[in-house]
């Protein structure tokens, strides 16, 4: 197929609305992140045409659209999650560079999400055609099977309605589709289990050298804990980009690597080559995002894809409470805020925006859920960074971000009385603490006034020998901490904006205490000079039992829309379906009732794996009528390519 | 003839790469993407004849003393010829890769004595021995395209009398094909050879890709042949399915000839002063370049995890020629530097170094 610009059929609004006044819509999907794009793809395999609403404009699914990132990217003299994304005031985003320290009982309003503290948090997610996998890290860890029982099991935050053996099937179908580079046989720990003979898509990345030192250096590390005993191993992560396709990959099919997007002109994409700038875009999309799960369902020609269009209202019909339509701000520029009002309707719909997002729609449309839930138990991981200077050259900046780390404390009987946690090693050197490598040079230059030929070999350096351990801390459920909204907060088109309240609880302080004395065992088996430093200045400050520290974001948003097993302990069902509006979705993070010590995006994909399964039966078992025309059988075509 | 194509499909490397590099970094995307597109196919292209030499139980030779031509050198297009240059980014530049990658036409009177050649009066200027039929002092191949026409059919008449007498041509071992674990690319995937399908298979790709003797802008995979997409360049428009040739409807974009480097053309290392920083990084480029050539040489030869580490091999190539491409010459402020691609072959530290390893691996 002839890709990108081609086969985006972006419609008209007035085009949208005819066909949904038409009842030609088997589903209206909100958002066109990782969520959206598999709920997408998998309905118009099946036949079945759904429209897609976009907030942001959707040029970056060409080339040049794409390159223009990449170029924002290297002129920003901020680094952040954000920078290569353009400002959209039509639909804003949070950037962690808005974020400063919080006075009590101030909210602050600098950002897009208006901070309410106590404490400020400086997570961000990504408003653009596909979502935040645009500058996710694609580290792709699957959940321990515990963590789906933490509170029969520890006592603590919520269990799910369902068990890692549920989802199982569906974490495969999730590798599958993002692509996972990973050893089945390094990745079977603390209860994580496989289907017989089940192989990654693709081998696992090589671990860096600087992983290699600290694995010398750390490995068979002992920590009593709570009458276990914890020893250290560094293992590999499994990785969201390409690396070697398994040749025994699907009963020995293999497995084809998805490269760049509109691959015919640029021949890109193939195998990770080692960038380091993984976050905030990779330069030659060897990384997973979710263009590339959406450019299939596009080719099924059974998408119609309407950018510019940011809804703003889910309206539900008196009777049933089912929903009657999703009212949206149709924007022409992102330079302006005129905007024209719609809406559309379909037989289901569902809300991929993320956990922020779909809850502040929700609430903003007055749905705050019988439960009361909508937007409480928001989660995130909490970071605590450390950071030291090794005693001879370890390689820093090799390599992507983060290729290994530490996953013994993940698990275990602490969990009933302190937060666990997993460990990344960062091949970034001190970036994500101090700002290297351009807070290095600062100092080598005003403090040490080097310059020429001894500046360029000092970086290299003071850069080479950087360590910085990321300790990922869990957070449980807590429905103080939340989003909601207040007429008193709009962005430019109208829309109310999110408000955070969040804090954290001496669960995770205690998790975040302990990872930091793991920290300083580290260093000393290491021989490295430990510099963390944690200033009552730093705006993620809080003191724990006479101690210092400060915490960073993991933009890991999640609970705010939890499952569960009734209407009254939870938002949504197992399915992702709300208990109360019967064909409304919210699916993503936000249906997470905990997230244990794995990044999030494996198991919201496998969940919306799980959900397009629920939904395709549904819709099979209330409609024929569309299935049996000429659609279909071009969709079929498009399924067998 | 299958080494020649190994040291053919090579000859437009260092002419594609010194042109990419010498693109401004951050202007003309378009360019940019079209010629590294065309530069990894290339690279597939390589793959696919070392594995059909492979198969045949010969190895092709990277660290062959004239392996790599000296630029300029000729290249055959139909009844003339015409020079291929290291040079910087041009419209002429530009114009001579339309020539390299021109799908062949055949003419109506081609001497019967040699199937796809002519004979030519300046037969002696083609470095490549690719140009140049076997034990042959005047004819020369048409064109690319039927050099690879005659691969194709002396495959097949080798194999089939091999068959005969109850033998196989196809007798070098499998382990030595690089498999799609070694190689992948957005479009094309290696083929590994084991007989004679899966050789005109992968003949096939090489042909269809490069010179398009089809005809067709897009094949059947939805590939656009290297001849078209260079012409989007010279068009300043991007092809889309269903579009006829030489009448692109896609995006339209503008070419930027202003934002490159003045690259020197043919630059060798003698242009540069002694003791110059130019002529050190000519030097090291050309001392990675043949160590680049040598690991190659070795992953084709079985050894092909050694492609892994060769990606490192490539980054080092680009610093040093980014080097060259972005200082002038001290002679010249208004012309830069650029890689010269001269190899020595009287080091034989490397030489020996590589067969060392071959046999072992």
């Amino acid at each position: 197929m002839n890709d990108s610009i081609s086969t985006l059929q972006q419609i008209t609004l007035e085009q949208a609305i005819e066909r949904s006044n038409k009842s030609e819509y088997h589903a209206c999907i909100v958002g066109s992140g990782i969520s959206g794009a598999i709920l997408a793809k998998q309905l118009t395999q099946k036949g079945y045409r759904v429209l897609i609403l976009e907030a942001a404009p959707a040029k970056d699914m060409t080339y040049t659209g794409f390159k223009e990132y990449v170029s924002n990217y290297y002129r920003n003299p901020s680094k952040d999650n954000n920078a290569p994304y353009p400002e959209n005031p039509n639909a804003p985003m949070p950037r962690s560079t808005d974020v400063s320290k919080l006075t009590p009982g101030v909210d602050d309003t600098k950002g897009y999400m208006v901070q309410r503290g106590p404490l400020a948090l400086d997570s961000t997610y990504t408003r653009v055609t596909g979502g935040t996998t645009m500058h996710w890290e694609a580290k792709i860890l699957r959940m321990l099977p515990e963590d789906f029982a933490i509170k029969s099991t520890y006592g603590v935050g919520l269990d799910w309605p369902i068990s890692y053996d549920d989802l199982m099937p569906y974490y495969r179908l999730a590798e599958r589709e993002i692509g996972v580079s990973a050893n089945v046989e390094e990745q079977g720990f603390y209860g994580i289990k496989y289907e017989e003979n089940y192989v990654y898509p693709m081998y696992g990345l090589p671990p860096s050298y600087l992983d290699k030192i600290v694995g010398k250096g750390i490995d068979g590390a002992e920590f009593e804990l709570y009458g276990e005993t914890h020893t250290v191993t560094v293992r590999p992560f499994p990785q969201g980009r390409n690396g070697i396709p398994n040749e025994r990959y699907d009963n020995g099919s293999g497995f084809k690597p998805v490269g760049a997007i509109s691959s015919h002109q640029v021949e890109q994409g193939g195998r990770c080559q080692g960038n380091n700038n993984c976050v905030p875009i990779c330069p030659v999309q060897a990384k997973y995002d979710a263009r590339k799960t959406l450019l299939d369902a596009l080719r099924t020609g059974l998408v119609d894809f309407l950018p510019q269009a940011v809804a703003s209202k889910v309206v539900v019909n008196r009777d049933d409470h089912s929903v009657k339509h999703i009212e949206f701000k149709h924007y022409s520029s992102t330079e302006r805020s005129e905007f024209t009002l719609a809406k559309v309707s379909a037989d289901k719909y569902i809300l991929a925006t993320n956990a922020i997002e779909n809850a502040r729609l929700m609430l903003a449309s007055g749905l705050p859920s019988s439960s009361g839930l909508m937007g409480k138990n928001l989660m995130d991981h909490t970071y605590l960074l450390a950071w030291g200077l090794l005693p001879e050259a370890a390689g820093t900046m090799r390599g992507t971000k983060c290729t290994s780390g530490v996953a013994d404390f993940r698990y275990g009987r602490s969990r009933a009385k302190q937060a666990p946690f997993g460990i990344d090693i960062h091949n970034d050197g001190w970036g994500w603490a101090t700002g290297s490598p351009f807070t290095d040079i600062e100092t080598l230059v005003d403090e040490q006034n080097r310059f020429g030929k001894e500046l360029r070999k000092s970086v290299v350096d003071r850069i080479s020998n950087q360590l910085l351990f990321a300790y990922m801390v869990e957070q449980v459920a807590d429905e103080s901490n939340r989003v909601t909204v207040d007429p008193e907060y709009k962005d430019a088109l109208g829309n109310m904006r999110p408000i955070i309240n969040y804090n954290l609880s001496d669960y995770s302080k205690a998790g975040i205490a302990y990872s930091r004395e793991t920290s300083k065992v580290f260093f000393q088996r290491l021989g490295a000079e430990d510099f963390s430093s944690y200033s009552p200045l730093d705006y993620g400050y809080f003191n724990y039992q006479g101690e210092n520290y400060y915490f960073r974001g993991g933009n890991h948003f999640s609970g705010t829309h939890v499952m569960g097993t009734s209407a009254d302990n939870s938002v949504v069902d197992e399915h992702q379906r709300s208990w109360d509006h019967p064909n409304l979705y919210l699916v993503g993070s936000g249906s997470m009732p905990s997230i244990g010590t794995s990044n999030t995006t494996l198991t919201l994909a496998a969940l919306c794996f799980k959900t397009s399964e629920y939904i395709l039966d549904e819709i099979s078992k209330q409609s024929v009528k569309i299935v049996s025309n000429s659609d279909f059988r071009l969709a079929k075509e498009a399924g067998h390519e | 003839m299958l080494d020649a194509a190994v040291q053919l499909e090579h000859a437009t490397i260092p002419p594609y790469l010194t042109a990419l590099y010498s693109i401004k970094t951050e202007t003309n995307p378009e360019a940019s993407a079209i010629i590294r597109a065309v530069l990894v196919e290339e690279m597939l292209h390589i793959t696919l004849a070392a594995n059909v030499l492979n198969a045949l139980g010969k190895h092709p030779d990277f660290e062959a003393q004239d392996f790599v031509p000296s630029y300029p050198t000729y290249l055959p297009d139909g009844e003339s010829e015409f020079l291929v240059s290291i040079d910087k980014f041009s419209s002429t530049t530009l114009d001579t890769f339309l020539q390299i990658e021109r799908p062949s036409k055949r003419g109506p009177q081609l001497d019967s004595e040699l199937k796809g050649c002519v004979k030519r009066s300046n037969h002696h200027v083609f470095e490549l021995k690719a140009v140049k039929p076997l034990k042959s002092s005047t004819y020369s191949f048409y064109s690319i395209g039927d050099f690879y026409e005659a691969i194709r059919e002396g495959i097949e008449y080798l194999e089939d009398q091999a068959n005969r007498k109850g033998e196989t041509i196809f007798i070098g071992d499998p382990r030595f094909q690089v498999s799609n674990r070694y190689y992948y690319s957005g479009g094309g995937e290696v083929v590994e050879v084991f007989d004679k399908t899966t050789a005109l298979n992968a003949l096939e790709l090489i042909i269809e890709q490069g010179e398009g003797h089809t005809h067709q802008i897009f094949n059947e995979q939805g590939e656009l042949s290297h001849y078209y997409r260079f012409q989007q360049l010279k068009l300043g428009q991007y092809y889309q399915t269903g579009d006829s040739p030489g009448h692109p409807t896609g995006q339209k974009f503008e070419v930027d000839y202003k934002n490159v480097y003045p690259v020197k053309c043919n630059p060798k290392v003698a242009d540069f002063p002694e003791d110059s920083e130019l002529k050190q990084a000519a030097l090291q480029f050309n001392e990675n370049y043949q160590a680049f050539l040598t690991t190659i040489n070795r992953a084709f030869r079985g050894g092909q995890e050694d492609l892994i580490g060769a990606v490192c091999g490539m980054f080092r190539l680009k610093e040093c020629a980014s080097q060259l491409i972005r200082n002038p010459l001290p002679s010249n402020p208004l012309m830069n530097g650029g890689p010269t691609f001269e190899m020595r072959y009287d080091s034989i530290s490397v030489k020996a170094k590589s067969i060392k390893t071959w046999e072992t691996a």
